[in-house]
């Protein structure tokens, strides 16, 4: 009971006020990212009441207080031409898409059903379920990743970071990012005063950030895989779930972020070179750093094993 | 009282539990059991965080609980803090402030709603039974061993404090006297990610990094510890409960005159020994005191 109230509290309330606050800012990539954050914490709504962890009940009334504007919202008028023209070849259209639905089905390719349900008004508990066998003995797992999840939803420097990283247009990247440079101390310093410090700090704070909450996830994942009071076809599909629903916020599959991704990786890891080169003792430690961005962030780029 | 099957922790974030320190990131698990008498906190050393150093805990306690019914009856707190620009002493005051807001009475509001979530149905709006601690567990991993027995150190020469902490128990995963502050961008990656685990790695790799900071405190420290444990044989908390991992490669390690220092860990290193997992469950009974 207490988990669903933190839940909603942490997770759910300040998600539908971030998607409220963008549009009054009127700042395009804000607004891109708190609407996939809105619905990242209704996939955490969602398992949550299918592993038993959210009592029911509570997700019920969560999901009608919260989330039904949302996804009403995300309707366009209907087009009675449209729909005419649509009934010659087939039935009625499945969903009327805008603008925001579609960034939403990209962002999220692999809940589509989802959210195409969830704007028809259907019902979303029974779509898309992981059918684990014993959903009752994923519950602590479930709290910890959900524990993880609302930390890193809560991160005003990742959010930062991901709004310019995966839905600033190029432009906008171009300005905020500059040519990556600040120094060492203004990265430290973007923690507490991120307003004074140039947006290229802000930024590597953000990318440090992501390394450091993929390196928990990817450590729960490991321990997880040992295991053995969990059959192991629940943990792989539970795993693989959380990175499913994580996995917005470091998406590659656009060229251009990908580009992004590439770029402050390879100028943070110059930077770290040029401290190398002033102190050469140093070496090492640069080395292991940046072995550790690069096999960390694999994470994302794998699969659970499941073992026999 | 519940029944045990249905019993099990639930969370709560406690940045707010100082009226004037934000403790972002802190967060406590709270039993749902009403007989809770135990409270648990847990202090990270200076590269890691309240959730990375402590991985598992949370999800084993209630997993394992029919083993290890002991968590059943115990809240646990997990602390974080910055080290980044703090001296030691300045972060064990701030311990101290979190132990006495905690132990014994913890704050009502902790297990009150104080604001309800809205669109939820009163009946998963219940608050929890209020707890009251009769045993306090301060569990360090690393450097917050540093921080742990310093603020000890205060205690001990504060009437109040000193009544109230004599008897809690000290359990230390590793404890070391590390305090190392790297420069530049290497220092600037480590601080704002602290991930201990390569932040171990890194000091490992590099002896450059092998440089004391606050040297004389830490010195001073494990002086009067070994002198006020032998004065008074009856303040437990001067005296830890030490477990090292047998691969722990870590040079500067801090365990002191009257510490009690277990066995070593086959297979464990400076960062897993903490962390319960798979056939490895020692840091459930050891941070029980057990």
């Amino acid at each position: 009971m207490y988990t669903v109230q933190e839940f909603v509290k942490r997770a759910v309330a300040p998600a539908i006020q971030g998607v409220m606050t963008a549009q009054e800012r009127q700042f395009l990539p804000e607004q891109r990212r708190a609407q996939a954050a809105v619905f990242e914490s209704f996939l955490w709504l969602h398992l949550g009441n299918e592993v038993g962890a959210l009592p029911s009940k509570a997700v019920a009334e969560t999901y009608e207080n919260y989330y039904k504007d949302f996804f009403r919202n995300l309707n366009a008028r209907k087009d009675p031409t449209l729909e005419q023209e649509q009934d010659l070849f087939r039935s009625k259209l499945y969903v009327n898409d805008t603008a925001q639905s579609r960034e939403l089905k990209a962002t999220f390719p692999n809940f589509v059903i989802l959210i195409e349900k969830a704007m028809r008004g259907e019902d979303v508990f029974t779509a898309q379920r992981n059918r684990f066998r014993d959903p009752e003995a994923l519950r602590p797992i479930f709290k910890n990743f959900l524990r993880l999840a609302t930390t890193l939803a809560s991160d005003p420097l990742l959010q930062e970071f991901t709004s310019l990283f995966q839905f600033a247009d190029p432009r906008e990247w171009a300005k905020q990012w500059g040519s990556g440079e600040c120094t060492a101390e203004q990265v430290a310093l973007a923690e507490d005063e991120p307003d004074k410090v140039p947006r290229a700090a802000v930024v590597y704070v953000g990318y440090l950030r992501l390394w450091s909450y993929t390196h928990q996830l990817r450590q729960m994942a490991e321990l997880y895989e040992q295991d053995r009071s969990i059959s192991s076809d629940d943990r792989f599909k539970l795993i693989d779930r959380a990175k499913e629903i994580l996995g917005w916020r470091i998406n590659l599959t656009s060229l251009e972020a990908s580009k992004r991704f590439e770029q402050v990786a390879s100028s943070l890891k110059a930077k770290l070179d040029q401290q190398a080169e002033e102190q050469p003792d140093l070496q090492a430690a640069v080395d292991e750093l940046k072995r550790s961005f690069d096999t960390v962030f694999q994470f994302w780029f794998s699969f659970a094993t499941v073992t026999a | 009282m519940r029944k045990r099957g249905n019993l099990e922790h639930h969370l709560t974030w406690t940045d707010d539990l100082l009226p004037d320190n934000k403790l972002p990131g802190s967060y406590a698990l709270l039993s749902d059991e009403p007989t809770t008498d135990t409270a648990v906190i847990f202090f990270h050393g200076f590269w890691g965080d309240a959730h990375e150093t402590w991985l598992n805990f949370e999800s084993m306690i209630d997993s394992h609980r029919t083993r290890y019914p002991e968590w059943d009856r115990s809240d646990l707190f997990f602390f974080q803090y910055s080290s980044f620009r703090r001296s030691i002493s300045d972060i064990a005051g701030l311990v101290l402030k979190v132990v006495e807001s905690i132990y014994p009475n913890p704050p009502t509001k902790l297990f009150e709603l104080d604001v309800p979530a809205m669109g939820i149905p009163n009946v998963f709006q219940k608050s929890l039974d209020q707890h009251k601690y009769e045993k306090l567990l301060l569990v360090g991993h690393s450097e917050g061993g540093a921080v742990l027995r310093r603020a000890i150190e205060i205690a001990y020469k504060n009437k109040k404090l000193g009544k109230e902490l004599a008897g809690a128990t000290m359990n230390l995963f590793a404890p070391a006297h590390l305090g190392f502050e790297p420069k530049g961008w290497i220092g600037s990656c480590l601080s704002v990610a602290r991930i201990s685990q390569v932040a171990m790695t890194i000091f490992n790799a590099s002896p450059a990094f092998v440089e004391m900071k606050e040297k004389t405190t830490l010195l001073n420290t494990a002086t009067n510890t070994n002198l006020y444990a032998k004065e008074s044989p009856d303040f437990k908390a001067l005296r830890a409960r030490v477990l090292i991992g047998q691969h722990d490669m870590i040079v500067v390690r801090g365990e002191f005159a009257y510490d009690e220092v277990l066995d070593q860990v086959p297979d464990q290193d400076h960062t897993s020994i903490c962390k319960p997992r798979g056939k490895y469950l020692t840091p459930l009974t050891f941070a029980q005191g057990k």
